[in-house]
């Protein structure tokens, strides 16, 4: 995944820092709280995600980043700049140094691509020659060196985000924040703009926020997560850590939109009429041998097993997931291999 | 020689072709002094409304106020009622000035409420992203609503346009000069049908013309 910059490593290791952040809105005569108590850092150098249903905070979080909101209360500092409690003329200086992206991609359609691309080295400032230098160094980086002049609704959905991508970096951000980057794309032209943000991170050493509610995101670029649930984030930590043991409710759910997890319900109820056997779910963790070793010996216990559904995948190089066994045997003979199977991992009867 | 027969070799230089610059003046002076004063307030209309750049209250109620008090009053009364502030003015309530003058307070509120109802159609998102690039609430007005809404606002102005000649008409009746007196006095107080039905005919095909040229534009600028 993305390595500590050389380039862009410059002072404290944090980029991002929360402490108890809080969010209110007005929405008519009642108060909203979106972002609810959030204290955390945010690594230089690394790609993090925040992962939530919508409605979480999630948008509004990402939002106090750069100011387009303010806080209600707390701290927020963003690569040693206080962002808290500036009011939106002190912040123009600090936005040149936070790239943004959107869902909607959010171009000009009264310019050209070069002009979008443009836009933010005139607000900062840059002389023209450098600005045209810039732009065309910029669209060679996203693909686009051949679009230059085309008008924005004259391109794909993947091209746009592309354009956002190379307007967002243009004056050279050290922080790149997403929101919802990939949402409006297909499947294909997703993993293109993640395969660009990766490169971003890589090549640039650009520190990246991404805002997402696709778990699939989160694990192909992210190297940490926190999972957001009303306003608060409910659990945080590397990305294999969340999601090969998630603890909430909301995180396991999020799991399961890419793997098969322990079948309940109706799926469970399935299962069990097509398989009189007795059901476990085992779980798989990287690295793990001594399951194997436990069910290549039933025969000795004269249990017999099925592979009857299951889920892997692979998060941080690392795999994770389950799969839910059928045991046939005499009941206590199938109780010594649950309890053995209990010694090398975590064992779950499905009910 | 009836009522309604015109001496066209006449009539055609020296009446017909003055009105029709007198017209064209009245109307492109009204636009340009009523557009660029009803731009500045449909863009305060619009960017001081709640949540907007600019937000303020107090100014978008009294902006509404005004808007809204003006507006209805037909352009006749209004350019009877103005004469006080037309003299006050001008120097006189009579004549091409003063009806300039009745017909810019006249069209810059209908202006005003045509920019704002035009710039509602911007995209939030780029005004959005605008603001996380560090841009001013200047630039953010002046380089990304007003040319995103230019289409719009093109087709906005034809149709104003559109109204002023109307207005102009009226203007007739204070002394205003242009095709509005030459069918009023030359035709309907003559009873020479002929003469308003010209001037009439003279009318359509300058608003043709207008709209034509409008509608070009704002394809241009949205390259649709």
């Amino acid at each position: 995944m993305s390595q500590v910059p050389q380039t862009a490593s410059r002072g404290a290791t944090e980029m991002v820092e929360l402490k108890n952040v809080t969010k209110e809105f007005k929405v008519g005569k009642n108060l909203v709280t979106a972002v609810n108590d959030v204290s955390m850092t945010i690594n230089r150098g690394e790609i993090f995600a925040i992962i939530g249903y919508s409605g979480a905070g999630k948008s509004t979080l990402v939002r106090l980043i750069n100011g387009l909101e303010e806080t209600t209360s707390g701290n927020l500092i963003v690569d040693g700049f206080e962002v808290s409690g500036k009011r939106e003329s002190q912040l123009r200086e600090a936005r040149t140094n936070i790239g943004m992206i959107f869902q909607q991609f959010n171009l000009m359609n009264s310019r050209t691509v070069a002009a979008n691309v443009e836009f933010p080295l005139k607000v900062a400032g840059w002389d023209k020659a450098k600005r045209k230098a810039r732009v065309a160094e910029m669209l060679q980086f996203v693909g686009l060196a051949d679009k230059a002049k085309n008008y924005p609704d004259q391109l794909s959905g993947g091209q746009k985000q592309r354009v956002g991508i190379a307007r967002a970096l243009a004056t050279s951000p050290t922080l790149l924040l997403a929101d919802e980057s990939t949402s409006a794309l297909d499947p294909e032209t997703t993993q293109e703009v993640l395969e660009l943000l990766k490169r971003v991170n890589n090549e640039l050493g650009i520190t990246i926020v991404v805002i997402t509610h696709e778990m699939d995101v989160v694990s192909s670029i992210a190297d940490r997560v926190a999972v957001m649930e009303k306003g608060r984030v409910v659990e945080l930590g590397n990305v294999y850590d969340v999601f090969s043991a998630p603890q909430t409710a909301t995180a396991q759910r999020f799991v399961a939109t890419t793997v098969k997890t322990s079948p309940t319900g109706e799926e469970a109820n399935d299962l069990k009429q097509r398989h009189k056997g007795y059901l476990i779910n085992v779980e798989i963790t990287e690295g793990n041998d001594r399951l194997g070793q436990v069910l290549s010996r039933l025969n000795e216990r004269r249990v017999r097993f099925n592979i009857v559904q299951g889920g892997l995948e692979t998060l941080q190089g690392k795999t994770y997931g389950t799969l839910t066994l059928e045991l046939i045997g005499d009941i206590i003979n199938i109780d010594a291999v649950v309890a053995e199977l209990q010694t090398v991992t975590r064992v779950q009867v499905v009910r | 020689m009836s009522l309604s027969d015109v001496n066209w070799d006449t009539f055609i230089p020296n009446k017909l072709i003055p009105a029709l610059q007198e017209t064209l003046f009245m109307v492109s002076m009204t636009m340009l002094i009523a557009g660029l004063i009803g731009l500045v307030l449909g863009a305060l209309l619009y960017t001081t409304r709640q949540g907007n750049i600019l937000a303020n209250r107090p100014i978008n109620i009294v902006l509404n106020f005004l808007v809204n008090v003006v507006r209805p009053i037909p352009f006749i009364i209004l350019l009877a009622a103005l004469g006080p502030a037309t003299s006050a003015v001008v120097g006189t309530r009579l004549g091409t000035n003063a009806a300039i003058f009745a017909m810019c307070v006249g069209a810059v509120f209908a202006i005003a409420r045509i920019v704002e109802q035009n710039m509602v159609s911007i995209d939030p998102g780029v005004v959005e992203a605008a603001r996380a690039m560090g841009a001013s609430k200047s630039r953010i007005l002046f380089n990304v609503m007003i040319p995103e809404a230019l289409g719009p606002l093109i087709l906005g102005y034809t149709f104003l346009v559109i109204g002023v000649v109307d207005m102009s008409a009226m203007a007739g009746y204070i002394g205003g000069g242009g095709l509005g007196k030459l069918a009023l006095v030359d035709g309907y107080q003559r009873f020479n049908d002929m003469i308003t039905w010209t001037v009439v005919a003279v009318i359509i095909v300058l608003v043709q013309l207008v709209q034509l040229i409008g509608n070009l534009l704002a394809r241009k600028v949205m390259r649709r």
